[in-house]
This record gives C-alpha cells, structure tokens and sequence, in this order.
C-alpha cells in the first residue's frame, strides 16, 4: 500500500500527514462508537431494575493491555536490541489480552442469567467490541512496524504508540465503568 | 475512449481500478442503478395508497410474493416504503453525491494526484456493493425484507413475530447498514486525509470550492454521527440471536403470547438511530448545498456572495446537527424540557440556513445569468431549500410537531428538502461535470426539458402532501380510507400519485440523455463552463485521447 | 469550445418563472383554503401556532420566490453589489434569529400550556382513563368508583377470556374497573381527560386529530397526557406509529357525549 511504501522509503511527508490525519478520524470515529454504547449502557444503569455484578474486577486484561502499551513505548525509546523486546511484549500481551477478553465474555455469557442479565450483555457487548477494535488496531500496529526494513521509523511508531495507547486506555475507561461504578 | 499503449486489461482499468475517477463514477453509476429500484419502489407504494385494495393485475405477476390475488398484501406494502427510504436515503443519494461526486472531484479541487489511499478507496466501493447487494438479496427471502422502516424501530425489528420482514430481511437490514457504514467511514478517512494533508503546496483551505469544503464536513459528520447505528445494529442483532435485552422492555404480549426476555428500553435505539439520523440528512444537504453556491458562482461569472460566511454556515449547520436528533421523538413521551431544549437547537439551525438563502439572492442579484442546464438544477434548489427549510421550522416547535408528527406533512418536509435537494444536487452535479467524466456536454435542450418537467411534477407530487398532513393523513398507511374522516383526501392522493408516475416518466429523459450524450453529445474541450476552478485545469479525458 | 447559453430576461427564463408563478400561486392558494379538522378539544394554541407560522413562513415563502422571479425576468443593470458585505449579512442574521426566537418563545408557552392540565380549583376532577395499544387494537379502561385501577400482569393475558390487558381480577381494586369494549372510549364534554397510555407489544401512537392530540404508546414505558373534549360527537382514533401489517386498521372511536348522559352512556357500552 501506499501508506507503507511512504513509511518505508520515507517518501512524501503530505501522505505521512495524510496518515496521521485518517487515523486520528478514525480513532475518533471509534470513541464515537464507544460513547454510544457506553452511553446505551449508562441509561440502562440507571433503571430501577438494575442489578450490580456480583463479577470480580479482569485485572489481568488490563495487566496484558497496560504491558502492551509499555512494550511499544520501551520500543520507541531505544533503537537496539531493547526495542526488538519492546516488540515481543507488545506482541504477547496483546494475544494474552485477546485470550483473556475472549475468556471474559464466554464466562459471562454462561454464567447465571446468561445474556439476558443486563449486567452480562453489557459485559459482553462492550469487551467484544473492543476486542474486534483492537485485532484491527493491533493489525494496523504491526503493519506499520514490519514494513519498516532496517528499523521503524519515527512516523511508524507514531502511528503504532497512539493506536496502542488509544486502545489501552479504552479499555482501561470500559473496565472501570462495568467494574468500578458499583 | 481508447488509451494508447495501455497494456492493463479492461478489468483493471474499469473494475478493480485503483483511480479514484473510475471509483467515483462506478459509485455514481451503482447509485443509479439502485435509483431504479427505489424509485419503482416508490410508485408501488403511491400506487397503494392511491388505491387501496384495488387489483394490479400486471404488477401482482412481475411481483407474485406481494400480492394475494392481485391485491397487494399489508405486510409487503410495509416492506415497499422500509426499503424505498433506506435505499434512497444511503443507497442512492449518499452514494452519488459523495462516493461518485466526492471521490471523483476531491483530489482534482485540491490539485491532488489522487486520494491519499486508493486502495482504501477501492475497498470502500467494493464494500458499498456488497453491501447494496445484501440490502437487495432480502427481496428474496421468505420472509421478503425489512419491514419495520427505514428507522427499524424496536420491538417492531426485534421480535420476529412482530411482522413477517422482522425476521431474516431485517438481519440483511442491519448487516448491510453496518456495512455500508464501514464503507462510508472508509471513505469519510479518505475524503478528510485527501482535504486536509493533499492540498497543492499554496491552495488555502480558504481558497477551497464550497463543494470540497462539503465534503469536508460531510467527511466529519459521517465519522462521527455513523458509529452510533453501528452501535445499535449490533444491539439489535444480539437481542434478535444472543437473547439478550438491549431495546426489548419487560412484560411483552404479542399476539397473546408473552415473550422471553425484558429490561430493556427501545426509546434508546430511537436516540441512537438519530444521533446517527439527523447529521445523515445533512450529510444528503451539504453536497447540494456547495454545488448550488459553486454553480452561482460560475454562473453569474462572479465568486459566490459571502464566501466566508457561506464556510461558516456550514460549520455552524453540520455541528449544530448534532444536538437536533430529538426533535423526532417530540411525542415519544420524552421529558418536557429535553423537548424544549431539542427545539431550541433545531429552531436556531435555520439561522445558517437562513445566511445560505440570503447570500445566495445576493449572488443572483443584478447578475447576467448563463441558465444552463446546471444553473437551472441550482435555482431549482435554491427553491427547494426555502419551501422545505420553512416547513422544518413548522416541525421543530414542539406544539405544532403534536398535531403534524408522522402524518403527509413530515413526508412533504422532508421529501422537498432532504431528498428533493439532494436528488437536484445529484441532476445539477451530473450535468455540470458530464464534460469533465466522459469529455462531452449532455444534450442542453433535453436537460432543460428533463428539468422543468421535474421541477414542475416534483412540487406537484410532494406539496399537497402538506395539505393531507394537516387534514390528519397519517404515513405508513396500507389503506388511509380505512379512516371516515380521511376519505375527502381519495382524490388529492390519486392527483398526487399521477404526478409521481409523471415525475418518474419525465426522469426517461435524463437517462435517455445520459447514454446518449455518452456517445454523441457534442465534445466539451477543456473548460466548457468557463469555470474557475481547478478540476477544469485537468484536461478532459476526450482530448487526452485525441 | 463554449456555447450561447439561454440568458435571464430570454425565453427560457420567462417559461421558467412562469413555472415557478404558476407553482407560488398554487400553493398559496391550496394552504390559504386548506383546514385543519374542526377543532374538538380545549388545544385551539396548536390551530393559532399554525396560523402564526402559516403567516410567517408564508411572507419568506414568497419574499424568495418573489427574488427568483426577478432575478429571472430582469436584464441585469451594471453590478452593484459586492462579493460580500459584513454589515448586510450580520443584519440579515440577526434578523433571521429574532423571528425564530420569538417563535421559539411561542412554542414555550404553547407546550407549557397544552401539558398542564386544568388550573381552575373549582373544576371537577379528571376523568383518568388508562388506554392500552396493542396489535392492533386500542383497549380502554376506567378505574371505576374507587379511582384504583386493578393490577395488571402480562402472564394473565388471555385472549379467549377477552381478557386483553391481563387484569388480575383477584385484585380488589379491579372489581369496579371498567372495561370498555375494545376500540371505543367514551368521554364527557367539557371535563378534563387525563389518559395513562402504554403499550403491551410493539409502538403505537394515540392520534386524534380534531382533539390535537398525540403521544406514543411506548411499550414499557407508561406515559401520560391530558386534554379536555369540548365539542360532543365521535371522532376516530388513529395510530400513527408503524406498529406492523396491520397498522392501517388500528382505529378506535372516541364518542364525547354531554356530561349529563356520560354515566348512562357507558353502561350502555359495558354491556
């Protein structure tokens, strides 16, 4: 493509600023998306019906995604051999944080009640989007690392950093507001 | 148009193109294929209401699933106006104004080569096909396809048993909306990144025409109003096939059968659908909008009257749209003072609007006018905009939206000004930039026909829908004669479904000239229009090959 | 190459206001003789909104159709006018506000006004009537001598019993509830309705259009609303929410009758 080409030969700053432009909307376009679920499900909250989790906390998905963000930073810090560990933590907390999410959502989906506890389908609802968002995200991260010949480039990390700590601190924000607001 | 010395195949060239010139006119042409379908669509539908019960023979063959014995069937008249209004409202007029207009016209007004990313670009079209074909597949389900509307509301598109298109027509429903956002929003990235990084060094967003300056907004609007029915379609899709309760309340009865489930509250997918509905319909307006004023500018040979203030409206009108979406769920019970608040919003957005008109009189004012085909569209919806801009002030005051809400009246709004302008938008675009697609003029008596028959036929269909609002003619109605008090209106609703047919006859002439200008409409040269601004620079393909 | 366009002043652009003419005429005409429904209910503040606007939107109406005929039909003198002029355009804006503000104001009053019910301490007290949509038929119920409304359950719905709503007739407070037959509601002149409205499946919505009156059925959701029936007779009910294949069938009747008849009336009705 046409954005990796420009990565990689560092041609043309107006498309690395194109690039910059079209991800930036897009992550805007995804906390669109979040504010109205989120926002479907602090309505459904206030009901009268509403029941707290009895579900304890997923501080492991937040460990894998707080471990992820750390690994892209120590990777844009330290061009030697650091950054290729940089890399592999990125890369392992991001398949263990998808195991988790994944895990989470099948826990709740046959817990009691299943789905049809609103608490659950909230659960669910919000995890798996955010899983679908960072499959792609996390896609997109790698991609603009590995067509990167000798080393990323400073634009290449750009992109990679500000997807991986968007998506951190989303689900970060989803994680206290199903968790934290008992 | 033969290339010299192009080794690439017909398929390359034409249908896996990466050039956003072929992108633009394959979502132009796609668009006007779907016109065919939703305005058949539409006749159908006129045809119903203008006479209930009464036997089509000939179209109960061509359509044997619609019908019991010639006789249209209740639930296939619903799927007719759910169908007719999604594939106008995305599939047509979203798709021509921005995937055709937008995607050929962008990067040659900002002096780009191309988008900033063709293959995204390509991506974008061929997901808006797929998903044209999964919204049309569901005419070919058992069930036949969605019925609850354009608006899907729940539990009508929850519950199976609610209606016979809430059953696999509405998984279609939402699959190919989902779809179909996920193409615009790849297209919106593109539109935005192109305007904002691509510009020729030294071309000012200032300097910008007032159709790029649409797009822009448009770009935004999509972005960020279409992710909430996103949103709510994979709700709705969990609460059809996951059991869970997103929009479904508690203690249902349907046809005497209680149903499983509950909680839930359906007035919030109405609050979704139209955080995502009310920015749609500018993002439909916009484009007319900055094609009219660009128009009044070449047409008049001078800049447009106010081009700042003009920028600014629009600013104002695509922000100002995301605090509007109440104003359809004035009578849904909703707390009086959200009421009050949301028509102080949509009341105060006439006041760009208004700037729009004002600027635009200011322009024509004291001018030698060229009337082209073009400029004729222009003006055409320079009146749409005021007859329909008027009636929206009507709607937005919570007392008169009681007695008018969902009656002739709303469709009449809404049909001159969102769909009206924006189908003139599409004519004026089609007309003016012909030369620069195909390197030819379409035939001006021809256009000027096809316009004034339409112009003429178009108020004749939708004016007097105002006056069976006001009398009570409610929408969505199989039969209105059911109703005593409705029965006066029998002959206005058969004068307004001939207009429609002899709107639709008159758009013969557009695609007659279309095709034939294709081939032999006289060869245009590089700046027919004498237009200032920078897609003409290009040369037309025509003399390209010459 | 460039070609001799038509010109404002020429034939093209005379057909073209003709057309428009012919258009501005029409529809002054058709909304100048047009009507509402004879008003029926204490809610005229709707007819006179109309009115206000009818006016208002009217004189912009032809105030800009009036500009593009001319702008047609003239031969332009040399040019006067500007490419843009920030005193003109800020006084049209501000123009253009004061009218929708003022509007907006009207709307205020007009919706405080129709929602509140009677503020007269010495009127008889509401007449509640709870009205309950379903596919596709309105149900009509008053609570009866003890004002309570008997409790409801969605499991007791039973449709062979006629037992529509699902009223738990175990409850006391339903014994002397009063169930209408369905699709016919029978109100008393002159006194004010408070109607409780919900829905058992999908979305309704409750339109009279000579009472100026409409409010959705939300299923889950009961709302309410008043108004206060000023002329006797009957009037049909519509729904005006797609609500499924049957939506255009959805009628009920409401029959207003002089309050000295209503009690005979609806015990005529019971039965």
């Amino acid at each position: 493509m046409r954005v990796a080409a420009s990565v990689s030969q560092g041609r043309g700053p107006a498309l690395e600023n194109a690039t910059r432009v079209a991800v930036v909307a897009s992550l805007g376009a995804t906390t669109m998306l979040f504010a109205s679920l989120v926002s479907a499900y602090l309505v459904r909250r206030s009901f009268a019906d509403w029941r707290p989790s009895p579900a304890l906390w997923p501080l492991g998905l937040l460990a894998f995604a707080l471990i992820a963000s750390g690994g892209v930073e120590i990777a844009a810090r330290d061009a030697g051999a650091r950054r290729r560990l940089g890399f592999q933590a990125l890369a392992l907390a991001s398949g263990l944080y998808l195991a988790g999410a994944l895990g989470v959502i099948g826990s709740v989906a046959s817990a009691e009640g299943g789905l049809q506890m609103p608490f659950n389908a909230f659960v669910a609802l919000l995890l798996g989007v955010h899983v679908v968002h960072a499959i792609v995200g996390g896609g997109f991260a790698i991609w603009v690392l590995r067509v990167e010949g000798s080393g990323p480039s400073d634009h290449g990390l750009w992109l990679a950093r500000l997807v991986t700590h968007f998506l951190t601190a989303l689900l970060c924000a989803i994680v206290f507001l199903l968790f934290g607001l008992q | 148009m033969s290339g010299g010395g192009e080794s690439r195949g017909i398929l390359s060239r034409y249908v896996f193109s990466l050039d956003h010139r072929v992108i633009g006119l394959q979502y132009l042409m796609t668009a006007m294929g779907m016109a065919l379908v939703g305005g058949l669509l539409a006749l159908l539908v006129r045809m119903q209401i203008a006479w209930p019960s009464h036997e089509f023979r000939a179209v109960s063959r061509l359509l044997p699933q619609g019908f019991d014995e010639g006789i249209m069937k209740p639930e296939f008249y619903a799927a007719l106006f759910t169908m007719h209004g999604t594939i106008m409202i995305f599939f047509v007029l979203s798709a021509a104004l921005i995937g055709g207009f937008g995607n050929y016209l962008i990067p040659l007004q900002v002096g780009a080569r191309d988008m900033a990313f063709p293959r995204l670009n390509a991506l974008s079209y061929w997901i808006y096909l797929v998903s044209s074909v999964v919204m049309l597949a569901s005419f070919f389900t058992p069930s036949g396809p969605a019925a609850s509307g354009w608006t899907a509301y729940p539990p009508l598109s929850a519950l199976k048993g609610a209606i016979a298109g809430s059953n696999l027509g509405q998984d279609l429903w939402l699959v190919a909306m989902a779809l179909f956002i996920l193409s615009f929003t790849l297209g919106g990235l593109n539109f935005l990144a192109t305007i904002v990084a691509l510009r020729r060094p030294g071309l000012l967003m200032m300097d910008l025409p007032l159709f790029t300056w649409a797009m822009f907004f448009v770009a935004i609007l999509g972005l960020l109003a279409f992710p909430s029915l996103t949103a709510a379609s994979i709700m709705l899709l969990l609460d059809r096939h996951a059991g869970t309760s997103f929009f479904i309340p508690t203690g249902l009865v349907l046809s005497g059968e209680a149903v499983q489930g509950g909680g839930g509250s359906p007035i919030l997918w109405q609050h979704l659908f139209w955080f995502l509905g009310h920015p749609e319909v500018y993002i439909l307006m916009l484009p007319s909008l900055g094609i009219t004023s660009d128009l009044f500018g070449v047409f008049t040979g001078r800049r447009v009257f106010g081009y700042a203030s003009m920028v600014y409206a629009m600013a104002l009108i695509s922000g100002m749209s995301f605090l509007v979406w109440g104003h359809h769920m004035f009578v849904s019970g909703m707390s009086p003072f959200l009421g009050s608040a949301f028509a102080v919003t949509t009341t105060l957005i006439a006041v760009p609007s208004g700037v729009k008109v004002f600027n635009w009189i200011a322009s024509l004012w004291n001018r030698p006018l060229r009337l082209t085909t073009p400029m004729l569209w222009a003006l055409g919806i320079f009146s749409l905009f005021v007859t329909g801009g008027l009636s929206g002030i009507w709607l937005g005051q919570t007392q008169i939206d009681i007695q008018l809400h969902d009656t002739a009246f709303v469709v009449a709004h809404f049909h001159i000004i969102m769909a009206g302008a924006a189908l003139f938008g599409v004519f004026a675009g089609v007309h003016y930039w012909f030369p620069l697609f195909f390197g030819r003029l379409m035939n001006e008596r021809l256009g000027i026909a096809h316009f004034l028959l339409t112009f003429v036929f178009y108020y004749a269909t939708f004016f007097p829908m105002h006056l069976a609002g006001l009398q009570g003619q409610v929408r969505r109605v199989y039969d209105p004669y059911q109703y005593d008090y409705l029965k006066p209106l029998a002959s206005m609703n058969a004068f307004i479904t001939w207009a429609a047919v002899a709107l639709a006859i008159s758009q013969i002439l557009f695609f007659v000239n279309f095709f034939w200008s294709l081939k032999k409409g006289n060869p245009a040269g590089p700046n027919p229009w004498t237009a200032p601004t920078l897609e003409w620079s290009e040369p037309a393909p025509a003399e390209e090959n010459a | 190459m460039s070609f001799e366009a038509p010109k404002n002043g020429g034939a093209l652009a005379r057909l073209f206001a003709f057309l428009t003419a012919a258009f501005v005429a029409w529809s002054a005409y058709a909304l100048a003789t047009s009507s509402l429904p004879p008003l029926a209910a204490n809610r005229g503040r709707i007819d006179s909104a109309i009115a206000l606007n009818l006016v208002i939107s009217g004189i912009v109406f032809l105030g800009a159709h009036v500009a593009l005929l001319l702008v047609l039909l003239r031969r332009p003198r040399e040019a006067r006018i500007p490419h843009e002029n920030a005193r003109v355009e800020m006084l049209w804006t501000a123009l253009t506000a004061i009218v929708l503000v003022a509007l907006l104001v009207n709307s205020e009053l007009d919706s405080r006004a129709l929602a509140g019910g009677s503020t007269d301490p010495g009127a008889e007290p509401p007449v509640v009537v709870e009205v309950v949509a379903q596919q596709f038929a309105w149900n009509f119920r008053l609570p009866g001598e003890d004002g309570i409304f008997g409790r409801t359950d969605p499991r007791l719905v039973d449709q062979a019993e006629l037992n529509f709503i699902g009223l738990d007739r175990k409850d006391p407070a339903a014994e002397d509830d009063i169930i209408l037959p369905q699709g016919l509601l029978v109100l008393p002149e002159g006194r004010e309705v408070r109607v409780r409205l919900r829905s058992l499946d999908v979305i309704h919505s409750f339109f009279v259009a000579p009472f100026r009156v409409k409010r959705d059925a939300m299923p889950g959701i009961a709302t309410e609303f008043t108004f206060t029936p000023t002329l006797s007779g009957r009037f049909e009910l519509a729904c005006a929410e797609h609500c499924g294949l049957g939506h255009y069938r959805m009628r009920g009747m409401v029959e207003v009758v002089p309050k000295a008849d209503w009690a005979a009336r609806l015990k005529e009705a019971v039965q």
